[in-house]
């Protein structure tokens, strides 16, 4: 990609992003959501870092692996997620983990 | 000094043992995958999310079209649609340039951080400060280590177990929302397509992944709500 190519993608993500956060935020509260939306939006975090997730730990190389380092260190951090609610201390099982397994 | 203040510094630091490394990863892929240091500090500065930074960089690297990699990098912000309307009746009574600052450093961990305080503990008026506090203090651990970050790319292995770090963080930040089954049910479709078109053209699974993740999820409130009306008829 172009260096002109990223720039376009840096603006138009930036203020695509801004707009997001500001929509409700900074602009007048008149706006109000409908319920089919706020339905939508309350689904959008857990489906978007899922899609995000799954192939990072699920797929090598284009291939899926079920029984990998990585999904050891992926099942460990739900766990730990689960019981601890810690984000840093999720982390570092997961590194430790993946570090372990290699 | 402002308790919510302090308070907001203080619940956001053992936040960023997790946030460091996901910074500098950030930075370090951003600059491996073909950016200028110049502009891995600006997609930061400018966009100031992670999730879509690191994604938008590595499919650049694989030689994603512009249009997808801007359509894929949008759609995971879409997220701060919501909690930007979470937030809002926080911020309410701050001014407009404040509340356009607090738009600005939104992340999700400064949302998931200010939203627990506002259920669990008793939320006082001044919370918007300490959402305020915790972001700035995000923000500014995040454009320094994605600097450095991007700054020894070269040096670091690019291999190292650490770049798993960004994928733990996503992990991390997506176990404590899955309260409901609508959630769980969009988490495991998105999941599950993501992996299934892993043959797509580059990104676009990601996309249809989160959309039919939604569906499902939504697919699912419809039918119970509407079992839960035939069975109170």
């Amino acid at each position: 990609m172009t260096s002109l190519e990223v720039w376009i993608v840096i603006g138009t993500v930036s203020v695509a992003a801004l707009v997001s956060r500001a929509l409700f935020v900074a602009m007048p509260t008149r706006l109000r959501l409908g319920e089919g939306l706020v339905d939508v939006l309350d689904l959008l975090p857990a489906a978007a870092f899922a899609a995000l997730v799954a192939p990072a730990v699920l797929v090598s190389d284009g291939s899926l692996e079920l029984f990998s380092a990585r999904m050891g260190a992926g099942c460990v951090a739900v766990l730990v997620a689960r019981l601890t609610g810690n984000m840093a201390v999720t982390l570092v099982a997961g590194l430790v983990v993946i570090a372990a397994l290699g | 000094m402002n308790p919510e203040k302090v308070d907001g510094v203080r619940a956001m630091l053992p936040v960023l043992i997790g946030v460091v490394p996901f910074a500098l990863v950030t930075g370090a892929a951003s600059v491996h995958q073909g950016l200028a240091v110049s502009e891995a500090v600006a997609f930061s500065l400018f966009a100031f999310s992670g999730a879509a930074q690191v994604t938008a960089t590595q499919l650049m690297g694989e030689g994603a079209s512009v249009p997808v990699v801007v359509a894929t990098a949008v759609v995971i912000n879409l997220r701060f649609l919501f909690y930007s309307a979470a937030l809002a009746p926080l911020l309410a009574s701050y001014g407009a340039r404040t509340r356009l600052a607090a738009a600005y450093v939104m992340t999700d961990h400064a949302f998931a951080l200010t939203e627990r305080r506002a259920t669990r503990d008793r939320a006082s008026p001044g919370i918007g400060t300490f959402y305020l506090a915790a972001a700035l203090t995000f923000w500014c651990t995040w454009q320094v280590c994605n600097f450095l970050g991007a700054l020894v790319e070269g040096v670091l292995p690019s291999d190292t177990f650490l770049t798993f770090a960004v994928p733990l963080s996503f992990l991390a930040l997506l176990v404590p929302t899955l309260i409901s089954r609508a959630r769980a049910v969009a988490c495991l479709a998105a999941a599950a397509v993501a992996v299934l078109l892993r043959g797509a053209p580059t990104g676009s699974n990601i996309l249809i992944a989160i959309v039919v993740g939604i569906a499902a999820g939504h697919a699912l409130r419809d039918r119970r709500a509407t079992a839960g009306r035939v069975e109170e008829s």
